[in-house]
């Protein structure tokens, strides 16, 4: 019985982690996404004054994972916080204890770098393909 | 100006929207190593659509296009000569708003085996020549419209190109500072001997020029010796 009870705690917990994860990934694909975008113009001045496609790509990808690395360490900041005011503010039950362990920190990272990455190589590939002219374009 | 001929076009074509709205309908054209030309005729001639195709900003339909001995329809090392051989001027400059002038001069340097010291002396130097030396970490949002314009030159002329072009780069600047940006680019046509193509739609403009080729409905409708000028054009 207090088995079953603990296996649904837990399978809730991982539901609602998985939850999490997903929200957060869309939210990362969908910034790289909407901030490479947004500079398929300055791409387009890159291509013009001869920048290879390489490079232009190599320069994205640089930038998604400083910005994803940075978000990742400001996230797990903000994460440790929130639930070290839940602890003090005594709102959690005495059975749900707080772990924080070195995975769950390099596992966040991980799959944050990934998902910045593709989001940030996908539309800079796009928009590196564009002809100067159609790049330039965009406002 | 020697008689090399720097750019041949030949029965040059380009549409847009699948073929739908035809542009370019036959262009021939020749300009010689050092000339400065001016294109001129009225807005949705194919002006700047020609200029683009010269530097390699867009492809070709049909045609021959060569230009300082880049075969531009294939398609291939466009990146090559644009880096090289080109440099652009753009009517709204074109400069990247949230890096200084001098980062914007240096960014075509970066596809050369220049170091980083080598690239900031170099936007140095030509930053001091378009006379904006105490602007060099300026961002370009801070500055007038024919600064703006002057660290776009510095900018074209970064890698040394063989032909510079221009379109309308003085079209959004007041009489005065337009006057300024003809100046320099007239002043480095005749110092460093690089081709000059300039379009525009102001005859003031085009008059500097020992050539001025008039575009119509995507064709060329006549070309001619600056000499002849005051008889034959009215605008
Ligand atoms: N990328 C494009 N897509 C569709 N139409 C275009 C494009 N670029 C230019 N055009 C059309 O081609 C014509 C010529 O344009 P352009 O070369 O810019 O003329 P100009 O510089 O002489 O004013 C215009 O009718 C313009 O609308
Ligand atoms: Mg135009």
């Amino acid at each position: 019985m207090i088995g079953n009870t603990l296996d649904m705690i837990n399978s809730t917990s991982w539901a609602i982690s998985l939850l999490a994860i997903v929200i957060g990934r869309i939210g990362i694909v969908n910034t790289m996404i909407m901030s490479v975008y947004e500079r398929t113009r300055e791409i387009g001045v890159l291509k013009a004054v001869g920048w290879k496609k390489r490079r232009i790509l190599g320069m994205i990808l640089g930038e998604s994972i400083v910005l994803t690395v940075t978000s990742g360490i400001v996230g797990s900041i903000i994460g440790v916080i929130g639930i070290e005011i839940l602890k003090t503010i005594n709102i959690l039950s005495s059975q749900m204890v707080p772990v924080y362990t070195i995975n769950i920190f390099l596992q966040a990272f991980g799959i944050a770098i990934f998902v910045g990455l593709i989001g940030g190589f996908y539309p800079a590939w796009r928009a590196s393909k564009l002809q100067p002219t159609e790049a330039l374009k965009y406002e | 100006m020697n008689n090399k001929n720097i750019v041949k076009i030949e029965n040059l074509e380009k549409s847009y929207e699948n073929g739908n709205i035809k542009v370019l309908n036959g262009i021939d054209l020749e300009i010689k190593e050092g000339e400065f030309v001016s294109i001129i005729g009225p807005s949705g001639s194919g002006k700047s659509t020609l200029l683009n195709m010269l530097g390699a900003l867009d492809i070709v339909d049909n045609g021959k296009i060569n230009v300082a001995n880049y075969d531009l329809t294939k398609k291939k090392n466009l990146d090559e000569f644009r880096s090289e051989k080109i440099g652009f001027i753009f009517q709204l400059h074109n400069l990247i708003p949230n890096i200084s002038v001098m980062e914007n001069v240096e960014i075509p340097m970066y596809e050369t085996k220049l170091s980083g010291k080598q690239r900031t002396n170099k936007a140095l130097k030509l930053l001091n020549d378009v006379g904006l030396k105490d602007k060099t970490k300026t961002k370009p949002t801070k500055l007038s419209g024919g600064e703006r314009q002057r660290v776009a030159i510095a900018r074209a002329l970064a890698n040394d190109p063989a032909i510079i072009l221009a379109d309308e780069p003085t079209g959004s600047l007041d009489s005065r500072s337009g006057k300024k940006i003809l100046e320099l680019l007239n002043d480095l046509h005749k110092e460093k001997n690089v081709t000059l193509i300039i379009v525009t739609h102001d005859m003031n403009v085009a008059k500097l020029a020992d050539r001025i080729i008039e575009v119509l409905d995507g064709k060329i409708l006549k070309s001619n010796d600056n000499s002849f000028l005051n008889e034959d054009i009215n605008c």
